[in-house]
């Protein structure tokens, strides 16, 4: 999948996302920092609401007040958190697109497929509808819906095609890169796979970088180069998705890949994290796994835990590292 | 077949017709379930899983044939039958952020069955049963006064299923109960599924796309294509040999182990090899599936192919089904 | 958070009413129609004269003393409307607290109960829509004589179908919600579906509309007066409107006296819309997308 060189398209650094709430503040991202290679996959993973969609949002400075964005934000050279509206209006789509969660069930049911991919394009860009229609039907073949799906409505269309639909909105202007939030969620298994092709192929095809959120390891592990498992708003653990998945440093990458179901698990016991995520609001500076950790010292509870590394690339935040240099 | 089993469900057909297309959502199935079975019903989308199980707990009435609770109709017969069917056959939803009513707290929304079900009971006693129940699905008493919004999707799960078990129920019904969750949301639901139906000797029917799910859960597997059955099998049969050519198709899909993945290489390939066009099943005359089979052959066009039994309680609806050992 | 969390209202936050009061344009609409209700109140220590006496030439142009000029008997015209305004306010509520419970219930029942009883409501629904209904509402308030209940009535008969179709649709999208159908495999009555389960979702709704109500009762009055079917015994904005035609206002330059009910109706509308409006936000669920 990785064709570039080693140019860092993307890079985060310390951004936090918060929202005001009546019990508090609610931190749903903090202090992350990461960068993305032009032409990889960069997979994000967590359970559910560990902030991916926060952080795949405040990359395009689509956080809406009363929420707060801090930090930096690099695209290209380009310094993201200090663009003006119109900068960014240019920006978003144009360089980078988004394939929102859950797209597929809000497309626009009273208008066609090509109008509402069309209306995409026109909205973020200065073309005529005659250009963006020719545009329309270019696309229509690239993600491999049949020609007539052009004229029908979202409801003619099954859950795979729609979100076909929506792969071809975000990759209409050629984005440098593209968020995909969870574009496989919502489908059956074997629509999935379809899906998860035809990103493959799109991404071969344009070049494009993908930053892809997921819960669904085994989706991410098809998919993805590196990989950064999200917990509570920040990293635990990060690096080459092979080593990430195959040796796992911290004991929070372990268990999601442990409570994974999948088809060899029959008569075995698969484990669930214990207990949920609590709502991060005013979280002391500890490990935030360390309540749910059964590897959990007091050194754990009370102080940060140290970034641990295994050969390249491969981190973990983490006083009591797995496996660490296994399989090495 | 038997009539005094404990759910029979006799040519079972649902049509649903718009101005485009009549579909039979559900096409002639007949099936009938033990008190004990722990079963899964698989199949991609549009195969008609959801309105099966909204057939079995009487929510969607069927066009034609019928289904049978100890041998009489639950949508026929006497007040007093249906009330018991209700009591009996529960069902949790796939979505779990919408099975609770927003305006509701969770108090609320598990003394309903309490009150309607089971009945006459004091405010102090309905709220010590609602607390034993949240406790029976792992969840503290102190969740009773939130509301929705205030609880993860797993464990709106949990308490959608605390309100499934407040009847006592002996059969559960849960129409893809954790599609919508994370891995280890999933597999909290699937370990209470298991573990409640061995602590009360309930059966359970989970409605899945997804082969893993059912094979950790399920002993026996039903497979459905556009409607109708196409397999139906022990599990450890049905996924070391399939029989019908779609079921060894949703074999394949289902996950594997990260592990097994990196080790055999598929991780990154293409798993299902060139794009197969779409196609609309009920548009077909004959097998359904032909279109997509790699071993349809010509009598698959004339006739929809019968369920036959394979021996050892296994049926399989195909005219040139795999051989044991072939997949 | 997923997109469903954000279409969950939020039961432990600010009140409605609070939220209401926070509201700029809440607030403005509000004190405009507190302003409307005082003059109703107090119109007679408001008026500067008497609506029904003589108190200048017939006719007059506006001016400091009769800021909307006088009518053809010599009547102010402004005091006039001062009076006019507590029974066209009334008229205005009482209609739309009719058209709400009509209109509400109505829709609520068709939709839930769907099958024929809701083609039977829905077909009287479209029979109400499709009839010319200024034409048909004179023809009724014709034969029932032109006295204020009639006129209700009337409005009413006419107003609520809208309200009944809007409430009905979204009933219908309750009634396919996962909690509605668990709640009927728990056994739950229909009456405690409708009432405790679909009622509070389709409040806001009902709220909304029956404020915009309001305006349409008043407004739906004015235009019986100028097709003159009026209450002649007292005051209100239509009486004045309706005296204006019959006097030939505007062949004496009155222009401001046909004007007059217009400015006071706009006022009204501008808010009501706003208050409206401003309950339309505050129970859009992404105003509340605060925490889970
Ligand atoms: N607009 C908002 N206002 C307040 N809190 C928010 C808002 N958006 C997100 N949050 C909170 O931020 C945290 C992260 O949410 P986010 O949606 O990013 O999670 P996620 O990892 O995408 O989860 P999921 O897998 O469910 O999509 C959650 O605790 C959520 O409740
Ligand atoms: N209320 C309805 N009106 C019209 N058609 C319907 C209705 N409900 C289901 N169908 C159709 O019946 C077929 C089977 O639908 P069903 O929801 O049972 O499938 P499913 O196997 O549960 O799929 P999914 O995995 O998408 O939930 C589909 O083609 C669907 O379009
Ligand atoms: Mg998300
Ligand atoms: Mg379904």
């Amino acid at each position: 999948m990785h064709w570039g060189g080693e140019r860092t398209l993307l890079e985060l650094k310390d951004l936090t996302v918060t929202f005001p709430s009546k019990r508090g503040e609610v931190t749903a991202v903090d202090s992350l920092t990461l960068s993305i290679q032009e032409g990889s996959v960069f997979g994000l993973a967590g359970e559910s609401g560990c902030g991916k969609t926060t952080t795949g949002l405040a990359l395009l400075r689509m956080i809406k007040p009363p929420g707060v964005v801090a930090g930096e934000i690099d695209f290209d050279g380009k310094k993201i958190m200090s663009m003006k509206e119109e900068e960014l209006r240019k920006f978003r789509w144009k360089e980078v697109s988004m394939i929102f969660q859950g797209a597929m069930s809000s497309l626009n049911p009273v208008k066609t497929v090509a109008s509402q991919i069309a209306d995409a394009i026109m909205d973020h860009s200065r073309m005529t509808r005659r250009e963006a229609f020719r545009i329309v039907r270019e696309l229509v073949g690239k993600v491999h819906l049949p020609p007539d799906s052009l004229n029908k409505y979202p409801h003619q269309l099954s859950g795979g095609q729609k979100q076909r639909v929506v792969i071809a909105m975000a990759i209409a202007l050629k984005p440098k890169l593209i968020i995909a939030d969870e574009p496989t969620t919502a489908l059956d298994v074997v629509s999935q796979d379809r899906i998860l092709n035809l990103l493959r192929e799109v991404v071969r095809e344009s070049k494009s970088t993908v930053l892809f959120i997921s819960h669904d390891l085994s989706v991410l592990s098809a998919m993805c180069d590196t990989i950064a498992i999200m917990y509570l708003g920040s990293i635990a653990e990060q690096g080459r998705v092979e080593d990430v998945l195959r040796s796992p440093m911290h004991p929070y990458t372990e268990a999601l890949i442990s409570s994974n179901i999948t088809l060899d698990r029959r008569g075995t016991s698969v484990e669930s994290i214990k207990g949920y995520p609590p709502v991060p609001i005013q979280l002391p500076r500890n490990c935030r796994f360390s309540d749910r950790c059964q590897f959990a010292t007091d050194e754990c509870r009370n102080s940060e835990p140290p970034a641990v590394t295994d050969g390249q690339e491969h981190v973990a935040y983490c006083f009591h590292p797995r496996k660490r240099n296994a399989g090495k | 077949m038997q009539e005094s089993k404990f759910i029979t469900v006799r040519d079972l057909t649902v049509r649903f017709e718009s101005r485009e297309r009549t579909v039979n959502a559900i096409d002639n199935v007949s099936i009938s379930l033990n008190r004990n079975d722990r079963i899964a019903v698989v199949g991609e989308s549009g195969a008609g899983k959801t309105t099966l199980a909204r057939c079995l707990v009487g929510l969607t009435r069927p066009t034609s044939g019928s289904i049978l609770f100890n041998g009489k109709d639950i949508h026929r017969g006497r007040h007093s039958d249906r009330k018991l069917f209700r009591k009996s056959v529960q069902v949790i939803f796939q979505d779990p952020y919408d099975a609770m009513n927003p305006k509701q707290n969770i108090l609320d929304y598990l003394s309903m069955p309490l009150r309607f079900l089971v009945g006459n009971m004091g405010r102090q006693e309905l709220r010590n049963k609602c607390a034993e129940l949240l406790d029976s699905v792992g969840l503290q008493e102190d969740l009773l006064n939130k509301y929705p919004h205030q609880l993860s999707g797993g464990q709106k799960q949990r308490v959608a299923i605390g309100r499934a078990l407040a009847s006592d129920p002996e059969f559960l019904i849960a129409d893809e109960p954790t599609s919508m969750l994370d891995a280890s949301a999933a597999a909290g639901i699937l370990n209470l599924l298991k573990r409640l139906a061995d602590d009360r000797e309930m059966g359970y029917a989970i409605v899945t796309h997804n082969m893993g799910v059912a094979s950790y859960t399920a002993d026996k597997i039903l497979v459905m294509y556009s409607g109708k059955i196409v397999e139906q099998r022990g599990t450890d049969a049905l996924i070391s040999s399939p029989m019908h050519p779609y079921s060894s198709v949703l074999l394949q899909h289902a996950p594997r182990s990260i592990g097994v993945m990196f080790e055999s290489g598929t991780a990154k390939s293409n798993r299902t090899g060139s794009e197969p066009a779409e196609v609309d099943p009920w548009s077909l005359s004959g097998c359904r599936y032909r279109k997509l089979c790699d071993r349809a052959i010509s009598v698959c066009e004339q006739a929809f192919p019968p369920l036959l039994d394979t021996g050892k309680e296994g049926r399989v609806a195909c005219y040139n089904p795999l051989k044991y050992g072939q997949k | 958070m997923s997109p469903k969390n954000l279409l969950v209202s939020s039961s432990g936050e600010d009140t409605f009413v609070r939220k209401l009061l926070y509201n700029r344009a809440a607030l403005a609409g509000l004190i405009m129609l507190l302003v409307l209700v005082f003059i109703a109140l107090l119109g007679p220590h408001i008026a500067p004269y008497r609506p029904d006496r003589f108190v200048a030439q017939p006719y007059q142009p506006p001016s400091a003393s009769h800021l909307f000029g006088t009518d053809g008997l010599g009547r102010d015209v402004f005091s006039q409307m001062v009076y006019g305004t507590s029974l066209s306010l009334e008229i205005g509520f009482v209609s739309a607290i009719g058209i709400t419970l009509l209109g509400t219930s109505v829709g609520i029942i068709s939709g839930y109960l769907g099958r024929y009883v809701d083609e039977i409501l829905m077909r009287v629904v479209d029979v109400l829509l499709v009839i010319p209904s200024i034409a048909f509402m004179i023809f009724v308030a014709v034969i029932l004589g032109p006295g204020l209940e009639s006129i209700l009535l009337v409005i009413i008969l006419f107003g609520w179908p809208p309200m009944a179709r809007m409430i009905r649709s979204q009933t219908l999208s309750l009634r396919e919600r996962e909690f509605v159908e668990s709640a009927i495999v728990s056994g739950t009555p229909k009456r405690y579906i409708l009432f405790r389960m679909i009622f509070p979702n389709v409040i806001n709704l009902v709220i909304a509309n029956g404020i915009l109500a309001v305006i349409y009762g008043i407004i739906a009055e004015v235009s019986l007066a100028f097709l003159g079917i009026a209450s002649t015994k007292s005051y209100s904005w239509g009486t004045v409107l309706y005296n204006a035609q019959n006097e030939g206002a505007i062949y004496h330059g009155g222009l401001l006296w046909i004007l007059a009910p217009g400015i006071f109706i706009a006022v009204t509308g501008v808010a009501i819309t706003l208050i409206a409006r401003a309950i339309g936000d505050i129970t859009d669920p992404r105003y509340n997308a605060l925490g889970r």
